[in-house]
C-alpha cells in the first residue's frame, strides 16, 4: 500500500509522510495487527486528492489511507524524536515508535486498542509500567479537558480502564501521573521559596 | 556631553506587569535597608498586594534583578546602557 502510495506522488521533488493509527505497529511489531485503513499525514496538501484520485481512500477500498492532519495524533511531545523512516522512491515514511502509538491510542482505548497494548507488551516487552507512567507524565498535557467543540476524550479514565487489563492493578492517574508531572513542572519554572506578596502584606498591616 | 537618558522611552515599553514587580521589589529593598516606607509607597504597595499581575514569580525576578545591579552595575543588565 504504501510503495503505491509513494508512486502515486509527483516526481522531482521530495516527500515526507508520517504514518501513524496501526500500520506502524502491524509493520514492525505484530503483522497479525491489521486495521482497515493506514493513517497518514503529510505537509503535501494535495495528497488527500492524490489517494481518492487513486481510488486508495475512505469508501473506495477495503483497505484504504486515511489522510488525517497532524492534529489528530494525540501524542507525546517527544514524538519526533524517536521515529523510524523508510524511503521508497522519491518520499521518506516516517514511523513513529511504539510508545507514541500506543499513548494516542489511550485518548480512545476501543477494544482495538487494547489489542495493541496487549500485542506489542507480548512481543517487545515494553512499555513496562514504570516506563508507561513516566512517559504519561511527560504527557501531562493530553490529560486537560477537551474543548466544549470536540468530542471528549478522557486519558485519566482510559488509564484507569488500561492499567487492571495490561498490569493487573488499579491506578490513579491524577496521584500517579498528573500530580508528579506538575511538581516537576512548576519546579522547572523556579518558583520561588520567598512568599514576597506575604510579606508586602505582613509588612503594610505594621 | 551627558550622557542621552533614554529610560523615559525604556519605561514606556517595559511590560506593565514587570515595571509594578519592579516598583514593588524596589520598595522592599528600601525596607530592607532600613529606610521608612513613605506614605506614597504605602499606597503603592497596597495596590501591588492585591494585584493577582504582581504574582511571586515576578517580584522574585525583579527582586534577584535589582539585588545584581546593586552588585554589578547597570550595563549588564540593562538593554540600553
Amino acid at each position: 500500500m504504501l510503495r503505491q502510495l509513494a508512486s502515486l506522488l509527483p516526481q522531482g521533488r521530495e516527500f515526507q509522510i508520517t504514518v501513524f493509527g496501526s500500520a506502524p505497529l502491524q509493520i514492525a511489531v505484530d503483522p497479525t495487527l491489521t486495521s482497515a485503513d493506514v493513517d497518514v499525514f503529510s505537509d503535501f496538501e494535495e495528497l488527500n486528492e492524490i489517494v481518492l484520485r487513486a481510488g486508495l481512500g475512505t469508501n473506495q477500498a477495503d483497505f484504504y489511507i486515511q489522510v488525517s492532519s497532524e492534529l489528530n495524533f494525540r501524542t507525546s511531545p517527544r514524538w519526533k524524536d524517536r521515529t523510524q523512516s523508510a524511503r521508497i522512491g522519491n518520499c521518506t515514511f516516517i514511523f513513529p515508535h511504539p510508545i507514541d502509538i500506543l499513548i494516542a491510542k489511550l485518548n480512545r482505548l476501543d477494544e482495538k486498542d487494547l489489542r495493541a497494548f496487549r500485542a506489542v507488551i507480548a512481543k517487545t516487552g515494553h512499555p513496562t509500567e514504570a516506563e508507561l507512567i513516566k512517559e504519561l507524565q511527560l504527557a501531562v498535557d493530553l490529560f486537560r479537558p477537551s474543548f466544549d467543540e470536540e468530542q471528549g476524550h478522557d486519558m485519566a479514565n482510559n488509564c484507569r480502564r488500561l492499567w487492571p487489563l495490561i498490569y493487573g492493578r488499579e491506578m490513579d492517574p491524577r496521584a500517579e501521573i498528573i500530580a508528579p508531572a506538575l511538581a516537576i513542572r512548576k519546579a522547572g519554572y523556579g518558583e520561588p521559596v520567598r512568599d514576597y506578596k506575604q510579606e508586602l502584606r505582613d509588612a503594610l498591616k505594621e | 556631553m551627558k550622557p542621552l537618558d533614554f529610560s523615559h522611552e525604556l519605561n514606556r515599553l517595559m511590560d506593565p506587569y514587570w515595571r509594578k514587580a519592579r516598583i514593588a521589589a524596589r520598595l522592599l529593598i528600601k525596607r530592607e535597608l532600613g529606610k521608612p516606607w513613605s506614605p506614597r509607597d504605602r499606597r503603592l504597595l497596597n495596590r501591588f498586594a492585591t494585584d493577582s499581575s504582581v504574582t511571586n514569580r515576578l517580584l522574585d525576578q525583579a527582586y534577584c534583578s535589582h539585588r545584581a545591579r546593586k552588585r554589578n552595575g547597570r550595563s549588564i543588565l540593562d538593554i540600553i546602557p
